[in-house]
């Protein structure tokens, strides 16, 4: 049983009540059991600004809402492409 | 008052293609059985191309119309893990989800009360969001019901994928307008039965005197015509428990004469059987082994399958030492062999039972498996194995165009283009 700031020896620990996990990043951005969770590998480096080098495997959950400014994996034609996310202005005329 | 669903992936093996490529998305699509040998599952494009089911490939591939359909061999690791999704993306939503079939799940649509039409679009929309897979939904008062009115909602487009028969009039609206072998559970020889007494719809059918049926049909039809009536008598079934036996079939990539490549096969199949059984953490008492010739090319008919009671146990080497022992046993010689199998049965949890003749102890046993499942999970299923599974293995089965394995092999993930 691993030590986590609650069972003491001595004094009652005050933090017993309060005994939280640490932050599971795996669970919250990589698990790929999620069902929306799929692995992309990245080719070329065009998204260099961004941190994404060729090569790199993106954890692609296709579950979030699209927004401006996130990358997206998204149909190009008949291609997948890795791309940010931006919206044209509407042309009023 | 109950309510059952059931919800279907559109042609569910071409979707699970189509999700990762996306050049398909109005494409023609067709997926070939084990070894490449005939159409098992088609888009409706692949459909009006004139693709049947059960068309052989080698045939099919040729007509003039075939020339843009996409082929592929069938990839069912791929399959599984998009069934998977599916699945728990229904578990997080519907109280109980029953997997009937890879891509074709029974829901329990009972609770919450409210719009069920709202609720399976919704349904329909996060499994596609999510899962990636297009569907179709049918529900009403029992099993037999929502099954026949997922059909209804796949074969009319108009009805935009969802399909509701929970109302009695407008199940007596459908009845009327379905043939009666339509109905799940309503088998060829029954059809056939009931055509001849004039009974061609549903409707005929479910006015039928219950009596009477249940004489003619025997319980399993009476429940049927119960069920269409809207008395439910199939709950959904839970799949969590043990299983009851493990196979391992196969037709071969080319037909066998030769024994030494026989029991490569079957060596093989009982070593698939062998981890499956480890997977589940089981052990097999009873062992069987089939082999036979292609029923379909015009070869001599030669089936046999043998079987004998064994001490339990999930040991890799004493399942390919029975299995090609009694596989010598039932091959003959002259004949060109187009399948084996290998199927455990009388399954049990590993270790209940006290060996009294085995040689092998059981923890080296359980060691030296252990060591093996890591290493082959790790490295990939078939890196360690029996000697006696061969080195060339040319009985393997063909799959000539398989796609990745996209989402259980990180070597096989899809590659999106930066620029």
């Amino acid at each position: 049983m691993a030590y986590r700031g609650d069972r003491t020896t001595g004094f009652a620990s005050p933090a017993a009540d309060n005994i939280e996990d640490p932050i599971d990043l795996m669970a919250a951005a990589l698990d790929l059991r999620q069902p929306s969770r799929y692995p992309i590998r990245v080719e070329g480096e065009a998204l260099m600004g961004r941190g994404i080098k060729h090569g790199d495997i993106l954890v692609v959950d296709s579950a979030v809402a699209p927004h401006t400014g996130i990358v997206v994996v998204a149909t190009v034609g008949s291609e997948m492409r890795v791309c940010k996310l931006t919206q044209r202005e509407e042309s009023d005329g | 008052m109950h309510v059952f669903g059931l919800i279907d992936g559109n042609s569910f093996y071409c979707s699970c293609q189509r999700a990762f490529e996306p050049r398909l998305k109005h494409a023609p699509v067709v997926v070939l059985s084990n070894n490449d040998g005939c159409a098992i599952a088609r888009t409706h494009e692949a459909k009006a191309a004139g693709i049947r089911m059960g068309d052989p490939w080698h045939l099919a591939r040729k007509r003039p119309e075939s020339a843009h359909v996409a082929w592929y061999s069938s990839n069912y690791a791929l399959y599984a893990d998009m069934s998977r999704r599916m699945y728990q993306v229904l578990s997080e939503r519907v109280p109980a989800v029953e997997p009937y079939f890879i891509g074709e799940m029974f829901l329990d649509l009972s609770n919450p009360p409210g719009d069920l039409y709202q609720r399976c679009s919704r349904l329909r929309q996060d499994v596609l969001k999510h899962a990636k897979i297009p569907t179709c939904v049918g529900w009403g008062p029992t099993k037999t019901i929502a099954k026949l009115t997922n059909g209804l909602a796949k074969a009319h487009p108009e009805l935009n994928g969802l399909c509701d028969l929970t109302d009695n009039a407008v199940r007596q609206h459908w009845y009327a307008r379905t043939s009666i072998d339509e109905v799940w559970g309503i088998g060829r020889q029954t059809t056939q039965k009931l055509q001849e007494m004039g009974i061609r719809a549903v409707a005929d059918f479910v006015t039928l005197d219950a009596k009477s049926v249940r004489q003619m049909l025997t319980v399993v039809g009476g429940r049927v015509q119960a069920e269409l009536r809207g008395q439910s008598c199939l709950p959904l079934l839970d799949v969590s428990g043990q299983r009851k036996s493990i196979a391992s079939t196969r037709t071969f990539g080319r037909l066998l004469t030769e024994w030494h490549e026989i029991r490569e096969a079957i060596a093989h199949y009982a070593s698939r059987a062998a981890e499956k059984l480890r997977e589940d953490n089981l052990e097999a008492a009873h062992l069987s082994v089939l082999i036979q010739t292609n029923p379909h090319n015009g070869d001599p008919w030669y089936a046999r399958n043998i079987a004998i009671t064994i001490e339990p146990t999930s040991d890799t080497r004493d399942l390919v030492q029975h299995a090609t022992k009694l596989g010598r046993a039932i091959w003959l010689s002259g004949y060109r062999y187009f399948k084996a199998g290998v199927i455990l049965t009388d399954l049990r949890p590993a270790g209940t039972q006290g060996l009294m003749f085995s040689g092998r102890p059981p923890e080296k046993s359980a060691t030296a498996m252990l060591a093996l499942d890591v290493i082959n999970a790790r490295f990939g299923s078939g890196t360690l194995r029996t000697a006696s599974t061969g080195q060339e293995r040319t009985w393997s089965p063909r799959q000539a165009i398989l796609s990745p394995r996209y989402t259980t092999r990180l070597e096989e993930i899809a590659i999106a283009r930066s620029w």
